[in-house]
C-alpha cells in the first residue's frame, strides 16, 4: 500500500468513525437506533438509498461490463433503475405507513400473527446474509488488488468496520456512511467522466469513434448480443431485477427513516436521479476504458472487468486518481454491507427478540443491548463465512438475493396491501414456496451444478442461471393458491384498517 | 375497536368504528383517484420495460439500425427507459400532492369524529 492510498484510506476510516461516535452520543432510544427517529429529509434519505443500493457490482462491475461487452453492459443497468418505479408507485408509502422498524411490522399490521412475523424476519436475514457474503468476498479480492492488502486482512477490516458502525451508531451512522459514500462515488465518477470527455473535445461521438477502433467487436460493440445471448435468461434476469428491488429489506427499512409520505416519495425520486445519472456516467467510464486502457489490456489483466474503473483512473490521472478511486470503491462496499448488517439486526432484535420472545414488552435498554449483540454476531458470522469462501465463485448469490426478494417479499407485500381476500395461510404458503423455489432452482441450476466449475460437478438439472422466471411465479402462485384453497378462511386480517392506514397515513394507536 | 369482532359489532350497531370510515365518500374518492393514476402508470412502465428485451429478441434488424451515429434504435430505446423513470417519477410527484391533501383531510375528519390519531 503506498502513501497516497494510505492517506485516503485513513481519511475514510476516521471520517466514518467520527460519525459513528457522534451517532452513538446522540441517541439512546430504539427509534433512534433503528430508524433515526424518522428525522432524515427526503433528499438525505434518497442519497442514503442510492448508497445502500449501488454496490461494487454497480460501480466496478457495470463499468467493466460496458468496457468489455458494450451495449449489453449498459443494458444490464436498466433493470436496477426501473425497479424503483414499482417501489415508488405501489410499495414505499404504504410500507412507511404500516411499519415502524421492519418488514415484519408491515405484515403484522394486517395479520397480527407471530408466525408471519418470524417467517418475514427469517427471509430478511437470509436475504441480508446471502447478499453480504459476495460483497465481502469481492471486497477482499478487490482490496487485495487495489491496496495490496491480504484477502483475509481486507475482509476482517471491512467486516469489523461495518460491525462497529452498526453496533455503536445504529441506523444514524449507517445512513451517514451511505450518504457520504454516495457523494464520494458520484464525485469520483463525475470527475473521471469529465476527464474522459475533455480528451475528446467534449464530444461523445469522437469518443465512440475511438471506442469503435479499439474494440475487437468494431461497430457491433454498440449492438446487443455480447453478454446476453440467451433470450430466456435475459428475460428471466430482467424480471428478477425489476421485481427484486421492491422486496429488498435493506432498501425497504430505509423508508422508516423519514417522517411522512411526501418525504418517502422524495427519497425514491432522489434515488432514481442519483442512480440513473450514475449509470449514464458509467457508460462514459466504460467507453473511456476502451479508449484509454484498451480492450485487450483490460481483458488480459482482468477478464471479469472489475478493474476497469481503477485502471482507467490510473491511466488518466496516475497514482493519485487511482488511490482516490480505490478509496471510493472501498467506501462503496462499506456502505452496502453496513446497510445489510442493520437490516438483519433489526429483524433479529425487533421481530424475533422483542416481538416474539418478549411479546413486545422488552425494555428499551434490553432491546438496544440485544440489537448491539446481534449486530456483533452477524458481523462476526459474515466475516468467518467470507474468509472461508475466498476461492469459490459466489457472485451468483447477488442475483439469488434478488430472486428470493422478488419471490417471497414481493407477493407478500403486494397481497398484504392490495388484496382483500389474502389470508394467513396464503402468506405462509407463499413465503415458504417462494423461498424454497428460489433456493432449490439455484441448487439444481448451473451455478451449483456444472461439469467444469460447479460446487457439484455434473450437468445441471435445471439449465437456468437466472431462476427468476420460474421462482417468482411460483412465489405468487403459492400465495394465491394458499389463499384460495384454504376456503373461507377467517384469517384475512383486518384489511379495512390496513387500507385506511396504508393509503392515508392515519395512525390509530 | 380495531380487531375484526369490533368491526362486525360496529356495523351491526351502526356505531362508529375506525374501519367504518372506509365506506366514507372522501376515502372512496381518494382510492379511486389513486387507482386512476397508479394502475395505468404501473402497467405502462412494465410494458415499456419488457418491450426492450422482447424487441431485441424479435426485431434484431430493426433494433440494430443506426439512429444517430453510433446510436442504434436499441440505444434510443434503452435511454428512453431512463427518461421514462424520471418522467413517471415527476408526474407522480406532482399528482401525489393532491393525494396528500385528501389524505390529510380524511385524517382530520377521523379525528373530529373521535378516532384518536
Amino acid at each position: 500500500m503506498n502513501l497516497t492510498n494510505f492517506i485516503f484510506f485513513l481519511f475514510i476510516l476516521f471520517g466514518t468513525l467520527i460519525i459513528t461516535y457522534w451517532a452513538a452520543k446522540r441517541g439512546k432510544t430504539t427509534h433512534q437506533f433503528y430508524s433515526v427517529s424518522g428525522s432524515l429529509t427526503g433528499v438525505q434519505n434518497g442519497l442514503a438509498i442510492a448508497g445502500d443500493y449501488m454496490s461494487a457490482a454497480s460501480f466496478l462491475g457495470i463499468t467493466g461490463a460496458i468496457a468489455l461487452r458494450g451495449f449489453d453492459g449498459f443494458y444490464y443497468s436498466i433493470g436496477f433503475l426501473v425497479s424503483y418505479l414499482l417501489l415508488l408507485l405501489l410499495i414505499a408509502e404504504p410500507v412507511r405507513h404500516l411499519g415502524t422498524f421492519t418488514l415484519g411490522d408491515v405484515v403484522f399490521a394486517r395479520f397480527a400473527d407471530r408466525r408471519v412475523r418470524i417467517l418475514t424476519s427469517l427471509s430478511t436475514i437470509i436475504i441480508s446474509v446471502l447478499y453480504m457474503i459476495p460483497q465481502l468476498v469481492a471486497a477482499g479480492l478487490l482490496m487485495q488488488l487495489l491496496l495490496g492488502l491480504e484477502y483475509g486482512a481486507s475482509v476482517v477490516i471491512i467486516g469489523t468496520l461495518m460491525t462497529i458502525y452498526v453496533v455503536f451508531g445504529g441506523m444514524v451512522a449507517t445512513s451517514w456512511v451511505q450518504i457520504i459514500k454516495t457523494v464520494l462515488l458520484m464525485s469520483g465518477t463525475f470527475l473521471i467522466s469529465l476527464i474522459v470527455l475533455s480528451r475528446f473535445d467534449w464530444s461523445i461521438l469522437q469518443l465512440a469513434e475511438a471506442v469503435k477502433k479499439a474494440t475487437p467487436f468494431g461497430n457491433t460493440f454498440f449492438m446487443p448480443g455480447h453478454l446476453f445471448d440467451n433470450p430466456l435468461e435475459t428475460i428471466s434476469l430482467q424480471l428478477t431485477l425489476i421485481l427484486g428491488t421492491a422486496g429488498l429489506p435493506h432498501i425497504l427499512i430505509r423508508f422508516f427513516t423519514v417522517k411522512d409520505a411526501p418525504a418517502v416519495r422524495q427519497s425514491v425520486i432522489t434515488a432514481t436521479w442519483i442512480i440513473g445519472l450514475f449509470y449514464v456516467m458509467t457508460m462514459i467510464l466504460g467507453f473511456g476504458v476502451v479508449a484509454f486502457v484498451g480492450w485487450d489490456r483490460l481483458n488480459s489483466v482482468d477478464s471479469s472487468g472489475n478493474l476497469a474503473a481503477p485502471l482507467l483512473a490510473s491511466t488518466l490521472g496516475g497514482d493519485f486518481l487511482m488511490a482516490f478511486i480505490s478509496a471510493v470503491a472501498f467506501a462503496t462496499i462499506l456502505a452496502v454491507v453496513t446497510g445489510l448488517v442493520i437490516s438483519a439486526t433489526s429483524s433479529v432484535a425487533h421481530d424475533i427478540y422483542n416481538h416474539t420472545l418478549r411479546q413486545g414488552k422488552a425494555s428499551e435498554q434490553d432491546q438496544l443491548k440485544v440489537a448491539r449483540l446481534t449486530a456483533a454476531g452477524i458481523g462476526l458470522t459474515a466475516i468467518i463465512l467470507s474468509l472461508g469462501l475466498k476461492n469459490i465463485n459466489v457472485t451468483f448469490l447477488v442475483s439469488l438475493t434478488f430472486a428470493v426478494a422478488a419471490s417471497t417479499h414481493l407477493p407478500l407485500l403486494l397481497f398484504t396491501l392490495y388484496w382483500r381476500r389474502f389470508n394467513l395461510q396464503g402468506a405462509v404458503t407463499g413465503m415458504i414456496t417462494g423461498l424454497m423455489a428460489s433456493l432449490l432452482l439455484v441448487l439444481l441450476g448451473p451455478n451449483m451444478m456444472n461439469p467444469e466449475y460447479g460446487w457439484m460437478r455434473r450437468e445441471a438439472l435445471i439449465p437456468l442461471f437466472n431462476p427468476g422466471i420460474l421462482a417468482i411465479p411460483i412465489g405468487f402462485l403459492g400465495s394465491f393458491l394458499g389463499t384460495i384453497l384454504s376456503g373461507k378462511s377467517k384469517l384475512t386480517g383486518n384489511y379495512d384498517r390496513v387500507l385506511i392506514r396504508s393509503q392515508t397515513g392515519w395512525k390509530d394507536q | 375497536m380495531c380487531d375484526q369482532s369490533g368491526r362486525r359489532e360496529g356495523k351491526a350497531m351502526q356505531s362508529r368504528s375506525g374501519e367504518q370510515l372506509i365506506y366514507s365518500e372522501s376515502f372512496q374518492k381518494l382510492i379511486r383517484e389513486k387507482k386512476r393514476f397508479i394502475l395505468p402508470a404501473t402497467i405502462s412502465f412494465l410494458i415499456f420495460y419488457f418491450a426492450l428485451p422482447l424487441s431485441i429478441t424479435w426485431f434484431p434488424q430493426f433494433m440494430n439500425r443506426p439512429f444517430y451515429h453510433f446510436l442504434t434504435y436499441a440505444w434510443v430505446f434503452a435511454i428512453m427507459q431512463f427518461v421514462m423513470v424520471w418522467t413517471i417519477g415527476f408526474l407522480y410527484y406532482m399528482k401525489a400532492k393532491s393525494f396528500d391533501h385528501k389524505a390529510e383531510e380524511i385524517r382530520k375528519e377521523m379525528e373530529q369524529q373521535g378516532y384518536s390519531s
